[in-house]
């Protein structure tokens, strides 16, 4: 099912770029590689790729990545697009989705969970295109998980979540009312992160279904332990 | 010794001004003081030229025996009535000469006529009761002599009264009844006694001349007794001093204004008196000077020695031991003031000769007033000046000195603050504007502080930098090792690989210690805050911790009136996690961690408390800090001294205070996280 999709990495470390063509090359996909941010726009001009990974730091330029993404942006807006870097900053994931990246990735994550990332993205992909097949949905109240395209919506506004929020949220609305704890939520998002970033994402899916509705309060907060959803119908009983 | 004392000390040396005016002026008196001195003496020899050799009329003291009593004629200012009361005398009581055991006398000089007054206590006073009859009553005698013979003068009556006097005899004093014309008395009855005063002209009067009482008083039974008191002894008659007209006549001519002129002989009496010193000033009139001049008065006092007094004791007699100087045959120039407050009076003394005999000497005084006023205006102006000058130099010295020493204190003060408690550097120190070497030491230290800064910057950040620069070397390792495990490989290379893996996994812990920090600091800037319950944040926590730290016992307690704070309760959960994680990592198994709420209606205390072991005192302070841990051994985990840094992090976030201590019976370690409460806010 994987074959013939091209998935292209945009990273100046060759030994790290290697690595990963080689894994993606494993699991079937063609690859192609490309050090600058030059070389892979003039490529992707010629040829679309499936998928793009790309790294921020580029060699010359400190954020040719977002540039990229932005240009890539321009030229597709379907064409799912990674960020795997080593920059931790919460800004720079911000500023990365907002360019309208799917999924921001730190270089710690194992090349198994990157692996998992690049396959659901192209599913959704293939769902979206595909939209005659039947949908296989998850209704948690007002929430609605569309697992296939791998979207979620509230009271029936799209939120626009990235992959990593998706599955955090899937994993929580999956047992409504358990408790998901840090360790379980990176698992589910197939991410390693220190707990600090499980809470900003937490935070940041808070905030996106917050812009749809302002009485969002569906996240609760265990601490340590983690996170719960909770449904309407609870919410009501309390 | 502060700056400021120095210039203060430094600003008195001006004092030195005013003083060395005052040494000048004194100077410029003594100078002027000198020719005074000096040109009083040349009119003193001058005045005592014009007196050498001429017929002054002055006793020849040559013809005294030494021995015998000096009568002194004062001069007399006016002419008493002839009426027995000395009040019409303008001459000092001190002024009598004794006679016997009851009397005293005075004895006058006017208008070339001599005054008697006799003053004689008796009790039983006795009138002759008729001419011719005895006893013949009390009775004075006059004896004259000198050059010619003796002869005696009785002032005698039967009635108090006018009398005139009588000659007598020598032998019986008795009245003769052959008057003397031109010598009159008074005679008055007193109290105690009687008073006799006369009047006999200059020239009837000899070189000289004694006086006898003749007391009768009534013996037991019929007869009376005679008791003669005398003034002279062994028939030795006293020397009659008096002023000489001639004298006087020539002196008169010789006096100035503002000087005193006096003439005594050998003997110190005094033959001539005129003119006078312009009165004497008190320098420094207290009730006439302004404050600034009593002040000065107070400081600059003329010591002048209490010097020579010329004055006469007794009356008509000088009695200054100097003047053995000058009648010794020698000039003599001398000083004296009264008090020492007044300005002194010069004299100059010069001898007069006749024949070169030494017949007596001239003196001459004058006031040194004119001096003053010469010298003291000035030195009164001179060192309010100066005075003035130094007081604006001193204000000024002192002024400067405020100034320049606020500003280094400023400096100090700005310098020693520069460092911060958590560390952070104010490079900006107060007076970096100013052009001079303070500007440019505070330029200095702005430079430094700056370096200093930008060093501790770049320390803060290296541990994200490091992590961030570490991380995709590690990523490489990372995916090679997840790409080796892919391919066929001899069972062989898992013992290595499984170590590969774990040394990774290792670093990867690691560099997520090292940026957890900035992560979280990171949060914090974008935390929005809010006001929530903490007492139930601690009691999920709590229920958290019992599920997670299956090997400790956790209590949970909560004695706060008020629970709500403003902030973040996950920055708060965070804090207590590394709080926890702390607590448990340091307190040995199956041990109690007690967290408490305590506090009061302002703040809220956090208490954790673990049985781990005590914390050394040193690094208790620096707990809190970056990359400090007093772990001492390695376990498991990976300890940067993070953890601690973060509850800081997030306490100074919510405005609060970490402190650690050891429970006072040593038992354990107690954290304490202090916030103010939402109420307070």
């Amino acid at each position: 099912m994987n074959s013939g999709k091209l998935v292209a990495v945009v990273e100046d470390e060759i030994a790290l770029r290697d690595n990963y063509l080689a894994a993606l090359k494993r699991q079937g996909y063609r690859v192609a590689g490309y050090s600058t941010r030059k070389d892979a726009l003039s490529a992707f001009e010629n040829h679309l790729p499936d998928l793009v990974i790309i790294d921020i730091n580029l060699a010359g330029e400190v954020e040719g990545g977002f540039d990229l993404c932005r240009d890539l942006r321009a030229l597709s807006e379907q064409l799912p697009i990674i960020f795997l870097t080593a920059r931790e900053s919460e800004l720079d994931e911000v500023s990365g989705l907002r360019l309208g990246a799917d999924d921001y990735l730190n270089k710690r994550i194992s090349l198994e969970h990157l692996m998992v990332r690049v396959t659901a993205l192209l599913r959704r992909v293939d769902a979206l295109t595909s939209t005659e097949k039947e949908a296989q949905l998850l209704n948690r109240g007002s929430l609605e998980l569309d697992l296939d395209r791998v979207t979620a919506s509230w009271k029936d506004t799209l939120i626009p979540l990235t992959l990593t929020e998706f599955w955090v949220v899937h994993a929580l609305a999956k047992h409504p009312g358990h408790v998901r704890t840090r360790e379980q939520l990176m698992e589910a998002a197939n991410v390693v992160l220190d707990p600090a970033s499980v809470t900003s994402q937490i935070k940041r899916i808070r905030a996106k279904f917050s812009v749809v509705d302002k009485e969002f309060s569906a996240i609760e907060v265990v601490r340590i332990l983690g996170y719960r959803w909770v449904t309407d119908q609870d919410l009501l009983l309390d | 010794m502060s700056l400021r004392t120095q210039l203060l000390g430094l600003g008195l040396l001006t004092l030195a001004l005013p003083w060395a005016g005052y040494r000048y002026v004194q100077e410029l008196e003594n100078a002027l003081r000198s020719g005074l001195e000096q040109s009083l003496l040349a009119s003193a020899s001058t005045m005592a030229a014009a007196l050498n050799d001429q017929e002054l009329g002055i006793y020849d003291t040559s013809l005294s025996s030494g021995t015998e009593e000096i009568i002194y004629a004062h001069p007399l200012g006016r002419q008493p009535l002839l009426d027995g009361y000395r009040d019409d005398w303008d001459i000092p009581d001190a002024a009598s000469v004794p006679i016997g055991t009851g009397g005293q006398f005075w004895l006058a000089l006017y208008d070339r006529t001599i005054y008697i007054f006799l003053s004689f206590t008796d009790r039983n006073l006795i009138y002759q009761n008729a001419p011719g009859e005895t006893p013949y009553g009390d009775r004075v005698v006059l004896r004259r002599g000198g050059t010619e013979e003796f002869y005696d003068l009785l002032f005698h009556t039967t009635a108090p009264g006018n009398l005139r006097a009588q000659r007598t005899n020598e032998t019986e004093l008795a009245p003769s009844g052959e008057y003397e014309s031109r010598v009159f008395g008074f005679w008055r009855e007193t109290p105690n006694g009687f008073t006799v005063e006369a009047r006999l002209p200059l020239d009837l009067a000899g070189e000289r001349l004694g006086l006898s009482v003749v007391n009768v008083n009534p013996d037991t039974g019929e007869t009376y007794q005679v008791l003669v008191e005398s003034l002279w002894r062994d028939n030795e008659l006293g020397l009659l001093r008096y002023r000489p007209t001639r004298l006087s006549t020539l002196a008169n001519q010789l006096e100035q204004p503002g000087r005193r002129l006096r003439v005594i002989d050998t003997d110190r009496w005094v033959l001539f008196d005129g003119g006078a010193v312009d009165p004497l000033t008190t320098t420094f009139d207290d009730t006439s000077l302004g404050f600034t001049e009593r002040f000065y008065s107070l400081i600059f006092r003329r010591n002048d020695d209490l010097l020579y007094d010329l004055v006469e004791q007794p009356p008509g007699r000088l009695a200054d031991e100097a003047l053995r100087t000058v009648l010794a045959g020698d000039d003599v120039t001398a000083r004296y003031t009264r008090t020492p407050e007044a300005s002194a009076i010069v004299a100059a003394s010069v001898p007069i000769y006749q024949d070169t005999m030494q017949i007596g000497a001239l003196i001459l005084e004058q006031g040194s007033d004119s001096i003053l006023i010469l010298t003291n205006e000035p030195l009164l102006r001179m060192i309010s000046a100066t005075l003035l000058a130094t007081s604006l130099f001193v204000v000024g010295l002192i002024s400067y000195a405020t100034l320049l020493s606020f500003r280094i204190r400023r400096l100090a003060r700005a310098a020693d603050s520069a460092l911060g408690p958590k560390g952070q550097i104010h490079t900006s120190l107060p007076g970096r504007g100013a052009k001079d070497e303070i500007g440019d030491l505070a330029r200095s230290f702005t430079r430094l502080l700056g370096r200093l800064s930008e060093y501790t910057e770049y320390l803060s950040t290296l541990k994200g930098k490091l992590a961030h620069e570490l991380r995709t070397p590690l990523a490489v390792v990372a995916t090679s090792l997840d790409n080796l495990e892919r391919e066929p490989h001899g069972s062989h290379l898992s013992p290595y690989l499984e170590r590969l893996r774990e040394g990774s996994g290792r670093l990867d812990a690691i560099l997520n210690a090292m940026s957890e920090a900035t992560v979280i600091e990171e949060a914090i800037s974008n935390t929005e805050l809010e006001v929530f319950d903490l007492h139930r944040v601690l009691e999920n926590c709590t229920e958290s911790y019992r599920d997670v730290y299956r090997t400790r016992a956790f209590s949970y307690e909560n004695c706060a009136p008020h629970v709500h704070i403003l902030g973040s309760s996950e920055l708060i959960a965070q804090m207590m996690d590394k709080l926890i994680d702390n607590a448990v990592s340091f307190s040995p198994k199956d041990s109690k961690i007690e967290i408490r709420l305590s506090g009061t209606q302002q703040e809220l205390s956090i208490a954790v408390v673990n049985c781990g072991p005590e914390l050394p005192k040193a690094m208790r302070d620096q707990l809190f800090d970056s990359l400090v841990s007093v772990r001492d051994k390695r376990d498991d985990r990976h300890h940067l001294g993070l953890g601690l840094y973060i509850v800081s992090l997030i306490t100074d976030f919510h405005a609060g205070k970490a402190r650690c201590n050891n429970l006072v019976d040593g038992t354990g370690v107690i954290f304490e996280i202090v916030i103010p409460t939402a109420a307070r806010n």
